[in-house]
């Protein structure tokens, strides 16, 4: 019993981690590629850093 | 929605000011050039854009052009121009051309802190009359006035005050008025920057006469003829004599609106700083306290207690897992894969912390600019521009911000010859990998470290000479950048500068570095048959060994190497989590020698960067054709110097 | 009488600007910069090796290098 319930929790702890870093680069670069610009309010847009076409047609 | 801009002259606190009106944490440093691309937030649901630094509305280099052509072709509701309160004559010269554009303008005299103590005072209702906008006071660093300032921005969007344009000499205006009459300024769209677009007529501006329809040909003989009847009556070109009017409108504006005590003098760091004795060897030394600092002394401290937290940590939760009955493929993920990988990174924070502090501490303090000033006569031998010396210094930290920094350099065969020497210089994502082969293979031998920055600095060197010699159109270009008053660094700025550095390094750990571990675990546990099997017949060493034998000849041609140099593209303390999942930190002798160890940090050293700072290189560069040039240069310098490496100790043990 | 250019201003020596004889671009930029005509500029310091030379004109500093400052005609 104690044996699933740890493989249980280790593989969700693995799940769980690689799950969360996906998410972190999807978002990153996201917000490099400026599909994030001008959304969130009072955050500059991390995207134009490296974009200078950046927000050319949003306006 | 309203769109602002925010224009001014380099290093007149546009980012600060855009940081404290936004809430954000944009890069500010104390040099001309630190924002290079222009960024957007949000000010009570108006658009506000921080664009780079322009002195005038002509522009030289790249990032200037940007804020030129924003301005005009987007034309934003109001421009707010940001002046360095203590260089008033100078800022004026560009309200002059702004108040041409028809557009809204707002004067933000920023630096109000300093003016007491450098004894300038300054009439701001008599600036405001002369100049038909309005005048805000703040100071952007310490926060005073930005109320008021939001509140004159609300006020300016609704009454959208005129700004008065400058009046030239009756001379000069006598044509203006004469070209504004003429047709062809009517048939222009934008009908309200008439007056403007008669002036860069006069100045013959290349860049407005490309925008605009031919000129009928009556009408270009009228302005030859006006632009020799200017010429001839100021002996001076046409666009000389405009610039020169402008400075003298400035100058009106600024006599009569600021009273300039005589300024003590105080003792300034500058004459150690500049000293032509002492400041090139103070140079070298404070970059070696950087590097000593944090390398050294704080990472020396920290990084065997670090490895073994994790060390011990990795070992607590595998016996855990053992006696709890885990499963050996998961607990080897968590344990060998993540733990080992991650950890092996997460060890390099506290130096690399204290390295991004002391690198931001340089940037806002003003030292930059003087780093290009006294490097400028050695650096123009490698046919490099001083400014060239700022994205070196700034690359010890990461590549890719030091990548953009070089678009300040105006000429463009120096700017691309910057772009390909910076990633010789080792990020501070690479240190871990030295770290980790100077502590196995030369414990207690502190002069090899700082030997490795040395091979950096003459693969740039060595470049830079080549460079010099293919060329054969050797052009002399300028060098002309302001030096920016010593200021003590905000612990503001410094604070979230190297928060948002270090924060990215752990960032990098917990995702490209996490995910690379598990992947590389995975791959060098399982055959293609997805069996079980050792790492020598693992996917991984077999993708490894297809290009291993490449690397025969440094010294590393085993397969683990290859993945690791393979999974470094990614982000170069890959390198480190690779070779502790395949190999293990502690078992690093049974594969490298000495000899190759140092070779393969010289390959890792000088061959191509991350892939982030790859694709900084290929926006700097502008074509694929130069990226690949400059990649394969960087990766066959390297492959050589490896080479020559290897040799060179194994001849000498 | 001898012509006099910025570059043979030794440090702490002041001159005005008489005129500037460069290339189009450069004459501008130096123009923008500040560099017109009867302005007062004083030489503050050398670089190690002789050149840039630092020039506080305006009431700031910039540097720039011999061969521009030579194209810098004093009165
Ligand atoms: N004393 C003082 N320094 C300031 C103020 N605003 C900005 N600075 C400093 O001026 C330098 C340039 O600022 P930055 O915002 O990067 O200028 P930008 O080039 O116009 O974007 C930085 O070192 C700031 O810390 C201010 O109000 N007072
Ligand atoms: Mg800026």
């Amino acid at each position: 019993m104690t044996t699933i319930l740890a493989n249980v929790v280790v593989a969700a702890l693995i799940i769980f981690l690689v799950a969360y870093a996906i998410k972190t680069l999807v978002k990153q670069s996201k917000e490099d590629s400026c599909s994030s610009c001008s959304t969130k309010k009072g955050n500059a847009c991390k995207g134009c850093q490296y974009a200078d076409h950046c927000n050319k047609t949003i306006h | 929605m309203h769109t602002i801009a925010l224009i001014g002259n380099p290093n007149s606190g546009k980012t600060t000011l855009f940081n404290a009106l936004t809430g954000t944490s944009a890069y500010v440093g104390n040099w001309p050039g630190v924002t290079v691309e222009k960024k957007e937030g949000m000010l009570n649901s108006h658009k506000i854009l921080d664009l780079p630094g322009i002195y005038s509305l002509s522009p030289y280099s790249p990032e200037e052009q940007l804020s030129r052509r924003y301005i005009l072709d987007e034309q934003p509701d109001l421009i707010i121009d940001v002046i360095d309160a203590t260089n008033l004559e100078r800022s004026l010269y560009l309200v002059t051309q702004l108040a041409e554009l028809g557009c809204p303008l707002l004067l933000v005299l920023n630096m109000a802190d300093l003016l007491e103590k450098e004894g300038i005072t300054i009439d701001t209702k008599r600036l405001s009359q002369m100049t038909g906008s309005p005048v805000v006071i703040v100071s952007a660093s310490k926060g005073t006035g930005i109320n008021a300032l939001k509140e004159t921005i609300e006020q300016s969007l609704e009454e959208k005050y005129v700004a008065l344009c400058p009046l030239f000499s009756n001379f000069v205006e006598r044509y203006i008025s004469h070209i504004i009459e003429d047709d062809y300024l009517h048939a222009i769209p934008q009908g309200r920057q008439m007056r403007w677009a008669a002036i860069k007529l006069i100045e013959e501006d290349e860049l407005f006469l490309s925008s605009m329809p031919p000129l009928p040909d009556a009408f270009n003989t009228y302005l030859t003829k006006s632009r020799a009847e200017l010429a001839d009556h100021y002996d001076d070109d046409p666009e000389a004599i405009i610039i020169d009017q402008r400075y003298k409108v400035a100058e009106h504006i600024a006599k009569d609106c600021q009273i300039r005590k005589q300024k003590v003098k105080s003792f300034n760091f500058d004459s150690i700083a500049t000293n032509r004795i002492a400041a090139i060897p103070l140079f070298i030394l404070i970059m070696g306290a950087v590097f000593y600092l944090s390398i050294g002394l704080v990472g020396g401290y920290t990084t065997p207690i670090l490895e073994n937290l994790f060390g011990y940590l990795g070992g607590q939760v595998l016996t855990l897992s053992d006696t709890l009955g885990v499963h050996p493929l998961l607990s080897g993920i968590l344990v060998d894969g993540i733990i080992a990988g991650v950890g092996a990174v997460l060890t390099f924070v506290p130096q690399l912390f204290i390295l991004f502090l002391l690198l931001s501490i340089l940037e806002d303090c003003g030292y930059m600019a003087r780093i290009a000033f006294i490097m400028d006569r050695m650096m123009r031998t490698l046919g490099l521009s001083g400014k060239s010396i700022i994205p070196l210094v700034i690359g010890t930290g990461c590549s890719v911000p030091a990548i953009m920094s070089s678009r300040t350099i105006e000429h463009q065969k120096q700017r691309e010859l910057t772009v390909i020497v910076t990633p010789f210089i080792p990020c501070g994502a690479k240190m871990p990998v030295f770290a980790l082969m100077l502590t196995y293979f030369f414990p207690g031998q502190w002069y090899i470290a700082p030997l490795i920055y040395l091979l950096g600095i003459v693969a740039v060197i060595v470049t830079g000479l080549l460079a010099q010699a293919i060329d054969k159109h050797k052009e002399t270009n300028a060098f002309i950048l302001e030096l920016p008053r010593y200021q003590l660094p905000t612990v503001k700025n410094v604070w979230l500068q190297t928060k948002e550095r270090t924060l990215g390094f752990i960032i990098k750990a917990g995702t490209i570095i996490l995910l690379s571990s598990v992947i590389i675990y995975l791959l060098s546990s399982y055959s293609f048959t997805l069996q079980t099997v050792d790492a020598e017949r693992s996917m991984l060493a077999i993708m490894g060994r297809i290009i291993a034998p490449l690397f025969i000849p440094l010294g590393f041609g085993f397969w683990q190497a290859s993945v690791a140099l393979l999974t470094g593209i990614a982000a170069k303390e890959t390198i480190v989590s690779t070779l502790s999942v395949t190999i293990g930190t502690t078992n690093l002798g049974s594969f490298f020698d000495p000899a190759s160890a140092l070779s393969f940090m010289t390959f890792i050293l000088l061959s191509s960067p991350c892939i982030a700072a790859i694709s900084a290189m290929f926006k700097e560069l502008g074509s694929m054709r130069k990226l690949l040039y400059a990649l394969l240069w960087q990766t066959g310098f390297a492959y050589v110097s490896a080479l020559l490496v290897r040799y060179i100790v194994l001849l000498l043990i | 009488m001898m012509q006099m250019t910025m570059d043979e201003l030794t440090v702490g020596q002041r001159g005005a600007i008489k005129a500037i004889h460069a290339p189009k671009q450069l004459k501008r930029r130096l123009m923008d910069m500040g560099f017109t005509k009867g302005v007062d500029i004083e030489v503050v310091k050398l670089a190690p090796m002789g050149d840039p030379i630092e020039v506080s004109v305006r009431g700031y500093h910039l540097c720039l290098r011999r061969a521009e400052a030579r194209k810098i005609e004093l009165s």
